[in-house]
């Protein structure tokens, strides 16, 4: 029967054993993310994390010696006091010569407490759901961390794998978003404006009143080849004023609205009724991958509108 | 198995009786606590008021002890000694201690017989020879008488001429003593006072008790008490004592409070005790504490056990000094403190 004691003892041990090796998962990821988090702020490879984790995970099963059967009554004896010394009674004597009625009755008793209590009452279950719940929290002030784009060079790093290259090119060429640049790890976020990719990429002529214009006749200013006239740093409104053209005898009133890249309302004076506007929403995104927004009927007009005027101009 | 030898033989005759003394103490074991409460509710329904002396006096018995029972007089301390020793179904003397009682008196003596015309020397087995001897008034015997009776509760067997005569099992002496009237009295040596167990204290009932105690004693019918149990399930009770277990810790934390009580281990002991308690009040602690949590149907030792013991175990071991007297400390509160202190 004082084995069965001994039995018992070794069977809850096993149990905590599990317990053991899951509470140790945890706290080596609270480590690794702890890490993580201070090395992101230091702007140094995140990978760097894993070691204290590691450390600790050899430390915690190799170095650190196994609870014994004295430890482990111990435990029982701190998380249960009502049977404190029922366990250390009977597991003090559990080497006595002899049989002993008293003894074990003792060890029966201990057997059937540990058997009720069972391996919960090993564990403090509000410590271990405090770091699982911690455990979460920390991945998440990570990934906050690094999607706000603080140095994270780690992304960077799983990055460069192929398949991750090919999914995050898939990404950027469908939303114009530049992730890479995103988490460029300067610490700035670039935010993304819908004229931004036509500023960086097209190599257009100076014009406008600082820099002179360089087409001939078209974008001249107040003096004659001297440049300076309507550009993008002193007046945007190249167009002038609202007014009413005249194409073709018809009176149409048109309105241009560069600040959306071509926004063009066209308003024919005569026919109310008539009038219509592009939509703010279709004028949304890159020029380039805009719909067609002038309706068929009207472009031939506007056509002729420009080719008026340029023979004009010329003219004079 | 080789049984035709003779030290086989006996051998295998020991074996056997071990084996039924192991099954009469598997059967007694479970019944304990309730045989125990039965013995107080039995003796309570005659000796009012007197729970703990009660217990006290169980715990000594149980643990094959001694106990010294101080008290005023008329405070029923043969009484409950003899109402007890007729639930137990043992045998019962008293001696009414005086400075005249000689050892003879106690231990027996040598007489002259006459037998078919010769003549020779019988020894007469003294009231000694008994289960449970309650001697009054111990300290109005002369140490020489004190002594031999002591060595009687020592060595459970008693010298006379040359030839020893062993005493009845079990044996349990209850020695009284009264704390006023000191004048003309032998006070028992600390030596031979370390001898009993516990030193059991009886005070003055409650005024409800007193009350009933008087319509106990001053009606017509007088109660009686039956006997609870046997001779032999007494002495399994005594063997199953020792076999309580306890744990590492408790014999540490008994170990504390001894050796706590001696002037160089702890400064209370030294402000108010000229002399600590001994080892044996170390062995008695234990020995008490496991026949406390028998009778109350426990398996181990546990801590309140050690406490309450502590108090009947260690007070007439521990020696006052001047400076308690003075202050009116007693060794109760000493021994308090010192609790206090290792808790």
């Amino acid at each position: 029967m004082k084995a069965l004691l001994i039995r018992k003892l070794r069977e809850t041990r096993r149990e905590h054993w599990r317990i053991r090796v899951y509470i140790a998962l945890i706290n080596a990821i609270i480590v690794f993310l702890l890490s993580a988090i201070i090395l992101s702020f230091m702007k140094t490879d995140m990978l760097i994390a894993l070691a204290p984790a590691l450390i600790y995970l050899v430390y915690e099963f190799f170095i650190s010696s196994d609870e014994s059967e004295r430890a482990l009554v111990e435990r029982i004896s701190l998380n249960n006091p009502d049977i404190r010394e029922h366990i250390k009674t009977a597991y003090d004597n559990r080497k006595n010569k002899g049989r002993n009625i008293v003894l074990l009755s003792l060890s029966k008793e201990v057997s059937r407490i540990i058997d009720q209590t069972g391996v919960s009452s090993l564990m403090d279950s509000n410590k271990l759901v405090f770091k699982t719940v911690s455990a979460v929290f920390l991945s998440f002030i990570l990934l906050s961390v690094n999607i706000m784009g603080f140095n994270v060079s780690f992304m960077h790093s799983l990055m460069d794998s192929e398949g991750i290259k090919h999914l995050i090119d898939g990404i950027e060429d469908s939303t114009g978003f530049d992730l890479r640049d995103g988490l460029s790890g300067t610490g700035e976020k670039k935010e993304y404006m819908a004229d931004d990719r036509y500023e960086d990429s097209l190599e257009r002529p100076d014009i406008g009143s600082s820099h002179g214009g360089v087409i001939p006749g078209f974008d001249e200013g107040e003096i004659p080849d001297s440049g300076g006239g309507a550009g993008s740093t002193s007046d945007e409104n190249i167009f002038g004023d609202p007014s009413t053209a005249s194409i073709e005898g018809r009176n149409v009133d048109m309105k241009l609205h560069p600040e959306y890249g071509g926004n063009i309302e066209l308003r024919d004076v005569e026919d109310e009724a008539g009038k219509w506007e592009i939509p703010e929403s279709d004028l949304q995104g890159e020029a380039s991958i805009m719909p067609d927004q002038d309706p068929v009927e009207y472009k031939e007009f506007i056509k002729r509108y420009f080719e008026a005027m340029q023979q004009e101009v010329s003219g004079h | 198995m080789k049984t035709g030898g003779s030290l086989w033989g006996e051998i295998e005759i020991i074996k056997g009786e071990e084996k039924i003394k192991e099954r009469d103490l598997e059967m007694i074991y479970p019944k304990i606590k309730d045989l125990y409460k039965a013995i107080v509710s039995e003796i309570g329904n005659i000796v009012i008021g007197q729970d703990e002396v009660i217990e006290q006096i169980l715990v000594s018995i149980f643990s094959k002890n001694h106990a010294l029972l101080e008290g005023y007089p008329g405070l029923g301390k043969t009484f409950t000694v003899s109402t007890l020793s007729q639930i137990l179904d043992l045998e019962f003397t008293r001696i009414q201690c005086t400075p005249d009682l000689m050892p003879s008196d106690i231990t027996g003596t040598y007489i002259v017989e006459e037998e078919g015309g010769a003549k020779r020397f019988k020894f007469e087995k003294g009231p000694v020879f008994t289960n449970i001897l309650l001697t009054d008034e111990i300290n109005r015997a002369t140490p020489k008488t004190q002594s031999a009776l002591l060595e009687a509760m020592q060595e459970r067997q008693v010298s006379a001429g040359n030839k020893t005569y062993k005493l009845d099992s079990p044996f349990f002496v209850l020695a009284t003593q009264n704390p006023i009237e000191m004048e003309g009295t032998y006070p028992l040596p600390e030596a031979q006072l370390d001898r009993f167990l516990l030193k059991i204290i009886i005070n003055y009932p409650k005024k409800e008790d007193e009350g009933r105690i008087i319509e106990l004693f001053t009606g017509e019918d007088r109660a009686d008490v039956k006997q609870l149990i046997h001779k032999n399930e007494f002495l399994n009770i005594q063997r199953l004592t020792r076999k309580v277990p306890i744990s590492q810790e408790n014999r540490d934390y008994v170990l504390d409070i001894v050796t706590k009580t001696r002037s160089e281990n702890n400064a209370t002991a030294k402000e108010y005790l000229d002399y600590g308690a001994s080892p044996r009040a170390s062995i008695g602690l234990v020995l008490a504490s496991k026949a406390r949590a028998l009778v109350r149907g426990r398996s181990y030792v546990s801590r309140e056990d050690i406490e309450k013991m502590a108090y009947p175990v260690l007070r007439h071991r521990i020696i006052p000094n001047f400076e308690s007297e003075r202050k009116g400390v007693t060794t109760d509160q000493v021994i308090e403190k010192i609790l206090k202190e290792v808790g």
